[in-house]
């Protein structure tokens, strides 16, 4: 013992060190972005030659970021919407409820999330020709709700899973039919997951390429699809400035999600 | 509790105009796949009568509970409230009052809303839901919380809340499973006269699982003794004490002194003279057939110390363990066959000297004193 | 058993017809219609097309898959995808491992500044991070300039054309999804036990081997079979930092739109299916077994 007493510190301080190299790795990418989108100079150099706010101006006055991002929140919105429903009513019935094979109806809900977005993009696109949808809201909207569907399962079950099913029991003694049961005692005690799962379907939403590629037109480009355009047109640092622009959004997006979470689990102690 | 007050309740009980639901258990049994956690069993809770149900973790009482409240499905038999069985009714259907372990209070509404919500479901009109609401706050005595939430009350008064809520819609039949069990000892016995007091005012019939047998018998007319998922014995306090059936129900509920049993001498109506595995010759009274393989019981109070000479049963004895409890000395005794412990207790008095470790001592007791119990 | 007799003289009755006892929660599979139709026009159905079409094309049969086979382009890709996947998921395993083990026994402020560092990035969106990426490694990116700048190299890397910055960032953008399932695995990891074991007497090396390593076996399965899946099934960064190295989802997606081969497209599709989802099977059975795991996706 006595002969490595010696190394036990240098490996934690390694471990450490390592910790903070990969953290570094982490956050590079996203970081080395923010000062070029306030660069005074159209290529992309590093450290900028100088500041201002050109690209911010571009991006702000850009006819095509504005639609495209008025198309992220039309297809956003509506898909995220009918993603929760049908994630939650999908939770319920797997985590509450008795029915056979609840393993795999889960395993299923959760596929398109797990497999690959192309194989679905591939497999929807001539479908959507088919029912004459493709490059419309409807074709889109629908392809982002099926793969945002398990993020709102995925929430919303580990909510459920959160508290004992005693409340609802409860519930029933004292009288309430199954959709009372749900409206005053289920739906509450999973609103906060119910939010955050609406919350990471929206984003999610909001950051899908793949299936834009193939369902959109140039009339429901998202946001995504434009920047992948631009990426492979020209780059100039106005993509860095809608990129920071757009960061910042999700990110203050996400912090809220953060905080409803945080906010029920300090006002609930779980039931035994 | 004291005796002025358990006339006040009796009192309170005889007035009550309402009358609780008779309850019919009629062969209901519960089976999760190969574990049986219910055999078949039959009794009669009735109107009114406040119905304890005891025994070990894991016996089977609260399977018993829910499949009354309607959420454990039965495999088999029927439960009939008042002649109807209610097998195949949900449970908001069925109209009984559910007091929880852990509460179960709504975190995400107030008191009176938690309180109100069984007179919401039932289209109660607004006016008459709020006198209500402040009726029962009033009897459980949280006249000024109804504006809080429950996770800002104490254990106590969330507990009283979960039967304000289980009872403001007066429910013939009041199902408790552990109330008590999160409360610390004090409490618990304040609770317990509350909980009573509670009952008789309204009148319900009460069915009230614990695993504590002091709770039980203080407060139950009735109790039963689970056992691994099997009814034992159900009786009053006093029977079940003095008269056990099994020796497990002698040894759950109170202490005892149990002496297997090798063979049965003689029998003559109740009187039976039994010779104890260790060899000891014994007289003993017995409720029934004297079986092969049963028990002598004998209460550490009934046995007597020193002059055991008119009793029955008297054996010689050493003092092996001397223990002062507040109130009583309890003392272990081998008897001469080496092989027995006898447990005796005695009222603890300035002018009774205690008897030394290893002291030589006479025990006795009467025959009607031991009693002859059947089962393992 | 016991029969019990009471005072009030109940005798119990003659069996009654048996009626159904009322279940919890027995009607809620209607709640699954709507999910499950959902699922099932506009997953199940394309998902089976693409299969089907995959026999189609001017030879009906395995003609695709022929063609895959013995064309060394595709094959070559096939193969490159598959090798990337592998170093991929290795990589970001070995980067991960210490991370999310440091994050675990972190408190307070440094835990919060850490977990942000990794939750960042894993909500950021792929094509932004690739970006990045690209503002770093390409020719005259921020690390030639570095490495030319500092005397180091004389000549800029091309990192962008052979792969190695493809691989780079699938790595960085694969870190947070290995890093948050170790993490919830080894949160659950019990600090008592290394004490225990160090009481023991083993030395921090067993102690890690035998003891913490198997107890976070869990997550690392879990990590690794999700960054593998994602990494098969690659498009953006591969297509933007490949150069001329492709993977088979960037081949998907060139076959389909801009050579309008279906068939082919469909038959590559189908291989990446088959894998993924086997590996997705593979992983549940897995998690079943060990009991109690969590689905796949229940790892944010
Ligand atoms: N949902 C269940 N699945 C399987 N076995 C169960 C379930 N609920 C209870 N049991 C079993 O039934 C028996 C009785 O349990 P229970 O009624 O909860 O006991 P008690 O309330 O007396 O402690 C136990 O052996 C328990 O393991
Ligand atoms: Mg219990």
């Amino acid at each position: 013992m006595r002969a490595t007493a010696g190394t036990w510190p240098v490996a934690r301080w390694g471990v450490l060190g390592f910790t903070a190299i990969v953290l570094v790795y982490l956050v590079i990418p996203t970081l080395v972005i923010m000062p070029l989108s306030f660069s005074s100079e159209s290529f992309l150099r590093f450290p900028p030659p100088g500041f201002s706010m050109r690209w911010y101006e571009a991006f702000a006055g850009s006819a095509d970021y504005r639609a495209a991002i008025l198309n992220s929140i039309k297809i956003g919105v509506p898909a995220a919407s009918l993603a929760t429903v049908l994630g939650t009513l999908a939770a319920l019935a797997v985590v509450r409820g008795k029915l056979p094979g609840r393993r795999l109806v889960g395993a299923l809900i959760i596929a398109p999330l797990v497999l690959p977005q192309i194989i679905l993009a591939i497999g929807l696109f001539p479908v959507m020709i088919r029912l004459g949808l493709i490059g419309t809201y409807p074709a889109i909207l629908l392809g982002h709700t099926v793969v945002c569907m398990p993020l709102v399962f995925i929430t919303v079950s580990s909510s459920l899973r959160s508290y004992a099913p005693t409340f609802e029991l409860a519930a029933m003694t004292l009288g309430a039919n199954p959709w009372n049961t749900f409206r005053f005692v289920t739906l509450p005690m999973i609103k906060p997951g119910v939010i955050v799962g609406f919350i990471f379907a929206f984003t999610f939403s909001f950051d899908e390429l793949i299936l834009a590629m193939f369902l959109t037109s140039p009339a429901t480009r998202t946001v995504p699809r434009l920047l992948w355009e631009q990426l492979n047109f020209q780059m100039t640092p106005v993509i860095a400035a809608a990129t920071v622009v757009l960061l910042v959004l999700t990110m203050g997006l996400l912090l809220v999600a953060a905080l409803t979470e945080r906010h029920t689990r300090a006002g609930r102690r779980t039931e035994g | 509790m004291n005796q002025h007050l358990m006339a006040d309740i009796k009192r309170t009980a005889a007035s009550a105009d309402k009358i609780g639901a008779i309850v019919e258990f009629d062969q209901v049994a519960k089976s999760y796949g190969a574990v049986c956690a219910l055999q078949p069993t039959t009794f009669q809770v009735g109107a009114g009568e406040f119905f304890a149900v005891i025994g070990p973790s894991g016996s089977g009482k609260s399977t018993l509970l829910g499949i009354v409240a309607g959420f454990v499905p039965p495999t088999a038999g029927a439960i009939r409230v008042n002649g109807t069985d209610v097998v195949s009714l949900a449970p908001y259907k069925r109209n009984f009052g559910m007091v929880f372990q852990n509460y179960a209070l709504f975190p995400h509404m107030t008191v009176a809303e938690n309180i109100a919500f069984p007179l919401r479901m039932r289209g109660v009109s607004k006016a008459d839901t709020a006198e209500r609401v402040r009726r029962m706050l009033g009897m459980v005595r949280l006249a000024n919380y109804g504006e809080r939430r429950p996770m800002e009350l104490s254990g106590g008064q969330q507990q009283r809340v979960a039967l304000a809520r289980a009872a403001v819609y007066d429910p013939l039949l009041l199902l408790m499973d552990e109330p008590l069990g999160a409360l610390d000892k004090n409490l618990r016995e304040e609770m317990q006269e509350e909980i009573k007091k509670f009952q008789a005012a309204l009148g319900a019939t009460v069915i009230y699982v614990t695993h504590d047998q002091h709770e039980a018998a203080f407060m139950a007319d009735r109790i039963a003794i689970m056992r691994n998922g099997r009814l034992e014995q159900a009786a009053a306090p006093r029977e079940l004490y003095e008269r056990p059936l099994t020796p497990f129900v002698a040894s759950f509920l109170g202490e005892a002194t149990l002496l297997p049993v090798k063979e049965i001498l003689s029998q003559k109506g109740e009187e039976v003279v039994v010779k104890t595995d260790s060899g000891l010759k014994i007289c003993a009274t017995v409720r029934s057939i004297a079986q092969a393989g049963s028990s002598i019981c004998i209460r550490p109070e009934n046995v007597v110390l020193g002059a055991a000479s008119k009793c029955a049963n008297s054996f010689s004895g050493v003092i092996e363990e001397v223990l002062y409890t507040t109130g009583s000395i309890r003392y272990r005794v081998r008897l001469a066959d080496t092989q027995t412990l006898l447990t005796a207790r005695i009222p603890s008095h300035p002018d009774i000297a205690l008897l030394a470790h290893g002291e030589r001592v006479e025990v006795g007791w009467r025959r009607q004193d031991a009693l002859l119990v059947s089962g393992d | 058993m016991t029969q019990v007799v009471n005072e009030a003289g109940f005798v119990p009755g003659a069996a009654r017809a048996w009626r159904k006892p009322w279940r919890p929660g027995r009607g809620n599979g209607f709640l699954l219609i709507a999910p499950l139709t959902l699922l099932c026009a506009l997953f199940v159905v394309p998902l089976a097309l693409v299969v089907v079409r995959s026999f189609s094309g001017p030879q009906p049969g395995l003609a695709q898959y022929i063609e895959i086979v013995s064309n060394p382009s595709t094959a070559w890709v096939v193969l490159y995808t598959f090798w990337t996947a592998l170093l991929v998921t290795a990589a970001t395993l070995l980067l991960s491992y210490p991370v999310a083990f440091t994050i675990s026994r972190a408190k307070g402020r440094l835990l919060t500044v850490c977990l942000a560092m990794v939750l960042i990035p894993f909500w950021t969106s792929t094509v932004i991070r690739t970006y990045g990426w690209i503002v770093i490694l390409q020719r005259r990116g921020i690390l030639n300039d570095i490495l030319v700048g500092s005397g180091l190299i004389d000549q800029p890397l091309r990192l962008m054309n052979d792969g190695s910055g493809m691989q780079i960032a699938m790595i960085h953008i694969m870190l947070p999804f290995m890093i948050l399932p170790l993490l919830s695995a080894m949160r659950g990891i019990d600090a008592n036990l290394m004490r225990a074991a160090s009481v023991l007497g083993a030395n921090p090396l067993r102690q890690f081997v035998h003891v913490y390593l198997p107890m976070s076996l869990p997550g690392v399965s879990a990590g690794c079979v999700l960054v593998f899946i994602s990494s098969l099934g690659f498009y953006i960064t591969p297509a933007l930092l490949g150069g001329q190295r492709t993977m088979i989802a960037v081949l998907i997606e060139q076959q389909a739109s801009r050579l309008l081969n279906w068939p082919l497209a469909s038959a590559l599709a189908t291989i990446l299916l088959v894998l993924t989802s086997a590996l997705f099977i593979i992983y549940e059975r897995l998690m079943a077994r060990l009991g109690g795991g969590k689905p796949v996706g229940e790892v944010q």
